[in-house]
């Protein structure tokens, strides 16, 4: 019987390269054999001889025959990854972990709270919810950034209203183009009613923390509000150990967990 | 379980009838160590200066398939049984299998004869020999070993070897029993209730002042699994022992670390033997071999420490 050989990617083509700010890129690739995924699930993205890192994708689990993801320049993996071009093959290993719980949104109001790169995994979760919107009592984003210029997906906000998304936008600074609102993210929760039924979080450490705090002032439940943790995911599959959050492994118990799961964890936004 | 006899004069010859690598404890000045047999070899005393995990779990290694040769370990005693069972479980059980781990080794355990000064497996309710988990356990006894079979394997390897193998006598196992229950004896303390849950480490401060994150008790702690994946070329992977004291261990790119300090990544460890552990893996991550204290560069009694953590 041939080996099952988890740290094994699955190659694939870089199809086309996205300038989404100065130092975030979309990736599209094409992977040689075809891998589903739940939204919320996560990939390993391999360079060779470089290493590899942990991206949720960005695009739906609904489109099959490619791939996107959403990449920071933040260290040594992702600087390598933005000096890819196209036509470049690199690595995929995956799906890892679990993927957001969407049986647990259905009939209620969704609230999405995210910040900066943050948007990524949000973003194919949006699709997700798009897709199946009849299901859903009401989507909500409301997406910060640092500013205007560091907001990613740019064009694409309006195609979701369209869709009937409701959006609201912040950057921390703005300029005199932006007619939208200035602060961090969590200033938008006070300019919509919500029926605080569930949020999704993802974003920065310190947005995470404050956009949790904030929603459970509001009267959001712990267990209802969906975060998506970051560690430091190596072998994705619950061996190698860097990942730990007490006795959770991210990699394979989340990387999205409720907040009541992980509330009396010591070091959770760090 | 089914018991045998063999002699002294016998289990040479049983050890070269062993197909392919046999690794065998040698006694040195005050330790022993690893072997490739053929060697001088000792059954006796205590546990090994470095666990057996090396021979299940390569400290380096590029994760392909590859040809393995047979191995069999001769002499692991119940602390080091205990540690491999612990990794079995980490790299075996769950939603994904490590292919790499090796989970074929046939295991001939043998009872602790004497105590190593740092050993505290008791502390922890445990006993200095092996009762699951091996092919063959040997037990010394006058004029020879009591061997109990502890799997078909086991079973297949006394079967093949039969003229070395004799009935035993009754005595022989009262003389085991006895054997063992003096050794338990020697083992100073009563058995501490500790589930980690609790860990006030105000309790322990200048113990974990004492700690320069070598990582030594990670990597000669027969139970500790942690490691770092590297690319190399042709999206092959080789993987190398991390260690969760390192500073560095857990921090992502962006540079948030969750246990920069080091009293945090300390306490990880405890937790991670004594709660995540049975929460993860349902068994507790540490047995008492006391090898950490022995390679402690700070000086720390793990042992002390824990002690120190149940105290009201």
């Amino acid at each position: 019987m041939p080996m099952v050989n988890p740290y094994k990617p699955v190659k694939a083509k870089l199809k086309k390269i996205v300038d989404e700010t100065p130092n975030i890129k979309t990736f599209t690739l094409v992977l040689e054999e075809q891998m589903e995924f739940k939204t919320g699930q996560f990939v390993q993205f391999t360079v060779p001889e470089v290493g590899e890192a942990p991206f949720t994708p960005s695009s739906s689990p609904y489109v099959k025959d490619q791939m996107e993801i959403t990449i920071m320049s933040a260290g040594r993996v992702t600087e390598a990854i933005h000096s890819l071009k196209e036509g470049d093959t690199v690595g995929i290993r995956g799906p890892l972990g679990k993927g957001y719980p969407l049986e647990e949104f259905k009939g209620k109001e969704v609230l999405i709270l995210g910040g900066g790169v943050g948007m990524a995994p949000l973003r194919s979760l949006l699709l997700t919810l798009i897709a199946q919107k009849k299901d859903f009592k009401r989507i909500l984003l409301l997406y910060g950034a640092k500013t205007p210029q560091d907001i990613i997906y740019k064009g694409q906000f309006a195609d979701w209203r369209k869709e009937g998304v409701e959006i609201h936008r912040s950057v921390d600074n703005g300029d005199e183009d932006w007619k939208e609102k200035v602060g961090v993210v969590t200033v938008l929760l006070d300019d919509v009613k919500l029926g605080k039924e569930v949020v999704i979080i993802c974003g920065p450490p310190i947005m995470m923390k404050f956009g949790t705090l904030s929603v459970l002032e509001m009267g959001y439940k712990p267990e209802n509000i969906y975060l998506s943790m970051e560690k430091n995911m190596s072998c994705g599959i619950g061996k190698c150990g860097h990942c730990a959050l007490g006795h959770y492994f991210v990699c394979k118990d989340g990387p999205v967990f409720k907040y009541s799961e992980i509330k009396d964890i010591e070091g959770i936004w760090d | 379980m089914e018991t045998k006899f063999i002699s002294k004069d016998k289990i040479k010859q049983f050890i070269d009838n062993l197909e392919g690598d046999v690794f065998i404890p040698q006694e040195k000045e005050d330790f022993f160590s690893w072997q490739k047999y053929p060697c001088n070899f000792s059954l006796r005393g205590f546990r090994t200066i470095l666990p057996p995990k090396f021979f299940f779990y390569s400290p380096q290694e590029v994760l392909k398939e590859k040809e393995i040769v047979k191995r069999t370990v001769v002499g692991i005693k119940a602390c080091d049984l205990k540690g491999v069972l612990f990794l079995k479980k980490v790299f075996k059980e769950g939603d994904f299998v490590d292919p790499f781990f090796r989970d074929d080794i046939l295991i001939i355990s043998s009872d602790c004869t004497e105590l190593h000064k740092n050993c505290f497996c008791s502390l922890l309710g445990d006993n200095p020999y092996p009762e699951k988990g091996f092919d063959l356990n040997l037990s010394e006894v006058k004029d020879g070993f009591i061997v109990e079979i502890g799997s078909d394997r086991g079973k297949k390897l006394v079967e093949e070897n039969e003229g070395l193998f004799s009935s035993v006598e009754p005595e022989g196992l009262e003389e085991r029993k006895q054997r063992r229950d003096a050794l338990r004896k020697e083992i100073k303390g009563e058995k501490i209730d500790f589930d980690g849950k609790e860990v006030k480490s105000e309790k322990i401060t200048d113990e974990i002042k004492k700690c320069v994150s070598c990582t030594a008790c990670t990597i000669v702690c027969p139970s500790c699994f942690c490691f770092l994946l590297d690319e190399k070329s042709d999206f092959e992977k080789i993987r190398f022992w991390d260690s969760c004291q390192y500073p560095g261990y857990a921090r992502v790119a962006g540079g948030a670390n969750p246990r920069k300090e080091l009293d945090k990544r300390f306490i990880h460890r405890v937790k991670c033997k004594f709660e995540y552990s049975p929460e993860r893996f349902g068994s507790r991550g540490c047995f008492g071999c006391g090898r950490c204290i022995s390679g402690c560069l700070g000086g720390i009694n793990f042992k002390d420490v824990l002690l120190r953590l149940v105290e009201k």
